[in-house]
């Protein structure tokens, strides 16, 4: 008897399952097929097409290294490579030395629920939550038209736009970026700091520490995994990041301002079809050399960070 | 509990199916549009930028009339026109093609040879040869001789593409503010006269009239009192800055109007076989400037007079850099160099705020709202479709100011003035600039190719090439003359665009090649990257700006240098 009711309970369970794996099955393919075209075919096909040509016949056939010739060419021949690079590296040090610090510190401003606090969370969040197109575009008035037209109410003095003038226009433009950039990391390190222990906090301040005391050594700890991740995906990408250039100049901004990542994508959008092995041989040196630092930093960041284990 | 777990899951999973589904959606036709089952559909894809749809919107009414008693399939009698409007420029769509379901599509930005490489056109060799219906010419003869052979492609000499409209960049000109100032040019010299001093049609001798010949030479034609020359322009920009108008503007934050239009201007003064070069590489006489000998530059606020030496090369495929050794580059160069450093400019035009729609209406607005206006600005540098970009503007200065409608004022566009007065009466080479395209999908049905050649065939008649006029008050890139009562429905824009491009000795260069070099450098060599100077130099604008001791010669040099250490 028992035998027959195990036996009853296997074969529900065998339906049950497969029930679930059709289930499962019909619920992945979706994301499946997509990351079979858009991430594996993909990146199959840039690799491939790092060692072909176009030929006028319409097809593209293999070169050996004659695009990796070409990259090194343009590195050292016109020189815009360098110039994206000085810029993307600009860039880097912009988001991670000043972005990441102030955007921690508001964070934190915000989980202590401080003056006005909802006002600078609104504030802040602000560009990522309006389109990018129509927030460079208000920007690009305000820093053109309103700030020299208050500069001169108050001082007196007429100066050109900030970003009109070409000695301001980069720090304008970082400064964008910077601000631009605080809204998704501020939510992710609020919502890491408010898991933080309540009961941590409170033995913290009746030891005495400061605000200042606890940000060190009970915050960061805390929001330690997600700044870990921030900086670690900044680094791999590096070589993407566009400085917001094609949202404020679409494809026409001037060389001095050129990222890696803004010259990739606009060299991709108005290539045709004998450049794409070009930018797909540059696409895959610039991963080779993203991919060490990207994991060297995580690695160093584990081991070195602090810790509230520690 | 489950039965909530269950609802979620099944909501999640419409999410999705959705999220995918709706990619199908994106640049839909008409969604007012259903289709009509007793009728064969004709699906049709129209780049909306600059020249917008209202031109298709009539020739598909037209089209649907004239094939009301078309027998399709399955009984269906009449066609109807299922209109897809996007911004999707040739680049995207020929991404999208696998997957592209219409059957006739108008886009722009078009590299010929990659479309046709990729089979996604379908042969169109017997259409364009056989004679329209109701005309005598077939749309090959529609289109010019260099145009007709860069479109043959292989051995067999297919013709896969149709070229679209006309895309031109250049100067507008007030002429409503040229007559409120006086400051057409007379024969005495003086810049003291009006349009109506004009001397009348067919006068040879210009006795009728007080004006100048302008720079087809010929009196009593639509440039009568326009600089023909550049010391003539410069002259007039003098004059404007006397008389409290700001010569010329652009807009500040696309310095690349400028790029454009400095290819325009160049192409003419190369003439047709030296802004051909550009794109064949092959030029067995082709006059470069001589590196070896100085070049005397312009100085701001003196007569225009740059002086340079000349030599003759024969230019191949492998020196095709040297095409950036013409004068025409160092002339145009020079022409920015000295309204830049005159600051013969409009002060927006280096606002890094000012829009192209902005600049646009700033120069509408500026001669009407004086109050808003220290200054009417009387040039502006755009292509010729910114007029469809402003109708709003237009509208809204009419209802505010009166008599200010597009149909109303009195815009042209100008003739390119001519480097010196040799070139007086040789013609304008107009150089289309935006690659527009029509052709037909290779994977539209069997039973559907016939209607879509049909399609295809209307929008290139006479009858729709001059409605297509009528309606963007902007030309086809295609030679076909407009009726005296065309002209009564057009702006006064649109009739000078049409002056300039059926003028008898006015020849279009199109950006084509079929050599392996250009293929290769179709994607660098567009009309805006050809000014780049340096890594970090792109704009010759911005260039001069920076400092009023740089100079044209410098950056031709250094343009010279950059293309030919890339070549």
């Amino acid at each position: 008897m028992n035998n027959v009711i195990t036996h009853k309970k296997r074969s529900g369970l065998r339906q049950r399952d497969i029930k679930n794996w059709i289930f499962i099955g019909i619920m992945s393919a979706i994301p499946l097929i997509q990351f079979a075209i858009f991430y594996i075919y993909v990146n199959f096909n840039t690799i491939l097409l790092s060692f072909q040509s176009y030929t006028d016949s319409g097809k593209y056939v293999f070169n050996q290294f004659a695009n990796f010739k070409k990259v090194w060419q343009e590195v050292a021949g016109t020189g815009v490579l360098l110039v994206g690079l000085k810029n993307s590296a600009i860039l880097y040090a912009v988001g991670t030395f000043i972005g990441t610090p102030l955007t921690l510190i508001f964070s934190y401003y915000i989980y202590k629920k401080r003056p006005f606090h909802k006002t600078f969370k609104i504030m802040l969040f602000l560009p990522s939550i309006i389109s990018s197109l129509v927030m460079t575009l208000v920007f690009l008035y305000f820093a053109n038209y309103g700030i020299p037209a208050y500069w001169e109410k108050i001082f007196g003095k007429e100066i050109e736009g900030l970003t009109t003038s070409l000695k301001t226009r980069m720090p304008t433009i970082l400064f964008y970026c910077v601000w631009a950039g605080f809204g998704t990391g501020m939510l992710m390190y609020s919502g890491a700091m408010n898991n933080i222990s309540e009961s941590m906090v409170e033995a913290c301040h009746l030891d005495g520490a400061s605000n200042i005391q606890e940000f060190w050594y009970v915050t960061m700890p805390g929001v330690f995994p997600t700044l870990t991740t921030f900086l670690t995906t900044s680094i791999a990408a590096f070589f993407t990041a566009d400085m917001m250039l094609f949202a404020f100049y679409g494809d026409s901004a001037e060389g001095f301002l050129w990222t890696i990542g803004y010259y990739l994508f606009c060299g991709t959008k108005k290539a045709t079809l004998s450049d794409y092995p070009y930018y797909a041989c540059l696409g895959l040196i610039l991963t080779l050399i993203a991919m060490p630092f990207t994991f060297g930093l995580r690695k160093l960041l584990f081991r070195f960070g602090p810790s509230t284990e520690r | 509990m489950k039965a909530i777990k269950k609802l979620l899951v099944l909501m999640m999973a419409a999410v999705l199916s959705l999220s995918v589904f709706s990619f199908a959606g994106c640049g839909k036709t008409d969604p007012d549009k259903i289709v009509d089952k007793t009728k064969t559909q004709v699906y049709v894809y129209n780049f909306n930028g600059g020249f917008g749809s209202d031109w298709l919107d009539a020739a598909v009414r037209r089209f649907e009339e004239a094939y009301k008693d078309y027998e399709g399939l399955d009984g269906k009698v009449g066609v109807q026109v299922m209109v897809e409007k996007d911004k999707i420029t040739a680049t995207g769509v020929l991404a999208g093609m696998s997957g592209n379901k219409n059957y006739v599509l108008f886009t722009e930005g078009v590299n010929y040879f990659d479309f046709v490489t990729q089979g996604v056109c379908l042969d169109l060799t017997t259409m364009v040869n056989e004679t329209l219906p109701g005309e005598e010419r077939s749309i090959m003869d529609k289109l010019s001789p260099t145009m007709q052979e860069a479109l043959k492609y292989g051995e067999d000499e297919k013709v896969y593409m149709i070229p679209h409209y006309a895309g031109y960049n250049g100067i507008t000109l007030d002429i409503d503010l040229m007559d409120a100032k006086a400051m057409f040019l007379g024969k005495d010299g003086k810049f003291n006269y009006r349009e109506s001093d004009r001397a009348t049609a067919g006068d040879t001798t210009g006795a009728s009239g007080k004006l100048t010949a302008g720079q087809d030479g010929v009196f009593g034609t639509y440039d009568d009192g326009l600089p023909a020359t550049y010391d003539e322009f410069f002259d007039l920009v003098r004059t404007m800055k006397q008389r409290g108008v700001d010569p010329i503007g652009w807009s500040g934050h696309h310095q690349w109007y400028v790029q454009t239009m400095m290819m325009g201007m160049a192409a003419n003064a190369m003439g047709a076989a030296g802004a051909e070069a550009m794109y064949t590489f092959n030029n067995p006489t082709l006059e470069v400037v001589d590196m070896s000998k100085p070049i005397t530059d312009v100085v701001a606020g003196q007569e225009w007079n740059l002086q340079y030496s000349t030599q003759t090369i024969s230019l191949t495929e492998e020196t095709g850099y040297e095409v950036f050794r013409q004068p025409a580059f160092l002339t145009a160069l020079s022409f920015v160099d000295y309204i830049v450093d005159g600051g013969y400019y409009y002060s927006s035009s280096f606002n890094d705020g000012t829009q192209h729609t902005d600049i646009q209406n700033e120069f509408l607005q500026s001669r009407l709202d004086q109050d808003g206006f220290e200054k009417p600005v009387g040039m502006l540098v755009e292509g010729c479709w910114w007029q469809q970009e402003a109708a709003q503007t237009f509208k809204d200065l009419d209802d505010l100011f009166g008599d200010a409608g597009r149909d109303v004022r009195k815009l042209r566009f100008l003739p390119f003035p001519h480097v010196n007065e040799s070139k007086i009466g040789s013609g304008q080479v107009l150089l289309e600039a935006n690659n527009c395209y029509g052709f037909i999908n290779s994977k539209t049905p069997e039973e559907y190719q016939e209607i879509s050649l049909a399609f295809l065939q209307f929008i290139n008649t006479d009858v729709s090439l001059r409605e297509f006029t009528r309606i963007t008050n902007t030309t086809k890139a295609m030679n076909y003359t407009m009726t005296e009562e065309d002209y009564e429905e057009m702006s006064y824009f649109g009739r000078s665009l049409m002056e300039i491009q059926s003028a008898p000795n006015t020849t279009i260069v199109y950006p084509m090649g079929t050599s392996d070099t250009f293929i290769a450098k179709k994607s660098a060599m567009n009309n805006q990257d050809m000014w780049t100077m340096s890594t970090t130099v792109k704009a010759p604008t911005q260039y001069f700006k920076g400092a009023s001791s740089r100079t044209a010669s410098e950056y031709f040099k250094a343009l010279y240098n950059n293309w030919k250490g890339s070549w």
